[in-house]
């Protein structure tokens, strides 16, 4: 009996939408918050880290009960799409975006609030408005932390197992995630399926982390390097 | 024309600036904490004041009594910072066309290398902020603030991390960029021999009150003191 693949290309399949999600929300909103004092932020602050404290299980129910047929979320999707997340894939990318969601949200915070104001104030009497100031001058400064994030939200994502299986379930090539493939083989007995899939996942988490480190050294390196080309 | 008349509360003291600055150029001098950037942020927008009033050369871009607070952008004014501020992820030539006004991108390369040329500095047009000297980058700051072609100039100690050799030189440049640009120059310093160098008009800061000197004399040689 051979390996089946299919938990590989579902996995990374929701990890990339996930991540997606991830840094469109992420990097504004951490921007926003390094940058802006407004009342009620601390409030704000504690929710936007709140799924990393979360045990998954709880993160689960809680996504569960908003998306469930009868839950705020569920019923907006089921009238006005015509949708359910609930054993479905979409379900599994929401799990994974919500649980990687501060680990991107947290260092691109640290990395912006790194930058030096100077910088971006010099932007602005250089005739700079404030979207240019962050994407030529902040954004650009702060990309270490950016690719930090981006590898460990997105390895998070690949990883996301708790909220998931309550969220989407174990349904074989539909829902069936690598970590979910992992541990039903393992219950069942089937060492062989699950030997393959924790080799390909570690060699390929392995991959990913090793190459992005070396590309943002090389990026940093690249910023400061004199007469670049020569 | 700088016309400047606000004050603005500080934690310590309060900041009250009263300045008129023709074409010529303005020192501040005082202390460290006196007020001195405070009173530059003030100008370029970067810093609202708690009431009063800013124009240049008769536009108003702050007045509290018709709520007029025009943001650092629009208020055309060239600012170089205390430690230079020079974007350090950009070669020296991209720094100074990132001011650029969208309407001059076309001849962009020519303008930069003119620039750049005009303050010596050509020949580093591909470095890094990081990998130039002191010196230099006080240089790159100047041409970037320059670029934007300002209708007002604010130097934060521009020439206070520089070795003195360099420092009379560029004493001499700044002059040299005054004359030839002919806009109000605001320019701080904690130096007095370099106010007196550089100032046609000197106003001494302290805990946030200004206060004129009147220029000095220029100083002569000095008298030898004798041991015999």
């Amino acid at each position: 009996m051979g390996v089946d693949f299919t938990p590989i290309i579902l996995s990374l399949k929701v990890a990339i939408t996930a991540v997606f999600f991830v840094v469109l929300s992420g990097i504004p909103l951490a921007g926003l918050m390094a940058r802006r004092d407004f009342p009620g932020k601390d409030v704000l602050e504690a929710l936007f880290t709140l799924p990393l404290v979360l045990p998954p299980s709880v993160v689960g129910f809680i996504l569960l009960w908003l998306f469930g047929k009868n839950g705020p979320l569920g019923q907006f999707l089921a009238h006005t799409f015509n949708v359910s997340v609930v054993f479905h894939l979409s379900g599994a990318v929401i799990a994974a975006a919500v649980v990687s969601f501060p680990l991107m949200y947290q260092s691109v915070k640290a990395a912006v609030e790194s930058v030096d104001r100077t910088l971006e104030n010099a932007a602005r009497t250089l005739g700079s408005g404030e979207i240019r100031v962050f994407f030529t001058i902040t954004l650009p400064l702060a990309w270490p932390g950016i690719v930090s994030g981006f590898i460990l939200s997105f390895a998070r994502s690949l990883g996301e197992f708790g909220a998931t299986l309550m969220i989407a379930g174990n349904i074989p090539g539909k829902t069936q995630t690598m970590p979910i493939a992992i541990y039903m083989a393992s219950e069942s007995g089937d060492d062989r399926t699950a030997v393959a899939l924790v080799l390909i996942m570690t060699i390929f988490s392995f991959l990913v982390v090793f190459w992005l480190n070396r590309w943002s050294k090389r990026q940093q390196k690249g910023m400061i390097q004199d007469e670049r080309g020569k | 024309m700088l016309q400047a008349d606000f004050r603005l509360k500080l934690p310590h003291f309060e900041l009250q600036a009263g300045l008129r600055v023709a074409e010529e150029t303005l020192v501040l001098v005082g202390p460290s904490g006196a007020g001195k950037t405070t009173i530059l942020k003030c100008l370029a927008g970067l810093l609202t004041p708690t009431e009063g009033s800013i124009q240049i050369n008769g536009r108003t871009v702050y007045s509290s009594a018709n709520k007029i607070n025009l943001p650092a952008r629009v208020r055309r004014v060239g600012y170089v910072f205390q430690e230079y501020a020079l974007f350090p992820h950009m070669t020296v030539k991209k720094n100074v066309l990132y001011g650029l006004a969208k309407s001059k991108k076309k001849n962009a390369n020519m303008l930069a290398d003119k620039m750049l040329e005009m303050l010596g500095i050509l020949h580093l047009k591909d470095r890094y902020p990081g990998h130039i000297s002191g010196g230099e980058k006080q240089r790159v700051a100047l041409a970037r603030a320059l670029m934007t072609e300002p209708e007002i100039m604010l130097l934060d100690e521009p020439l206070s991390a520089l070795d003195p050799e360099i420092r009379s030189e560029l004493q001499q440049e700044l002059k040299k960029i005054q004359r030839q640009w002919k806009i109000p120059v605001v320019l701080v310093t904690h130096d007095l021999k370099e106010a007196e160098f550089l100032g046609d008009q000197i106003l001494r800061i302290d805990r946030g009150q200004l206060t004129p000197l009147k220029k000095p004399v220029p100083l002569k040689k000095p008298i030898q003191p004798s041991f015999a």
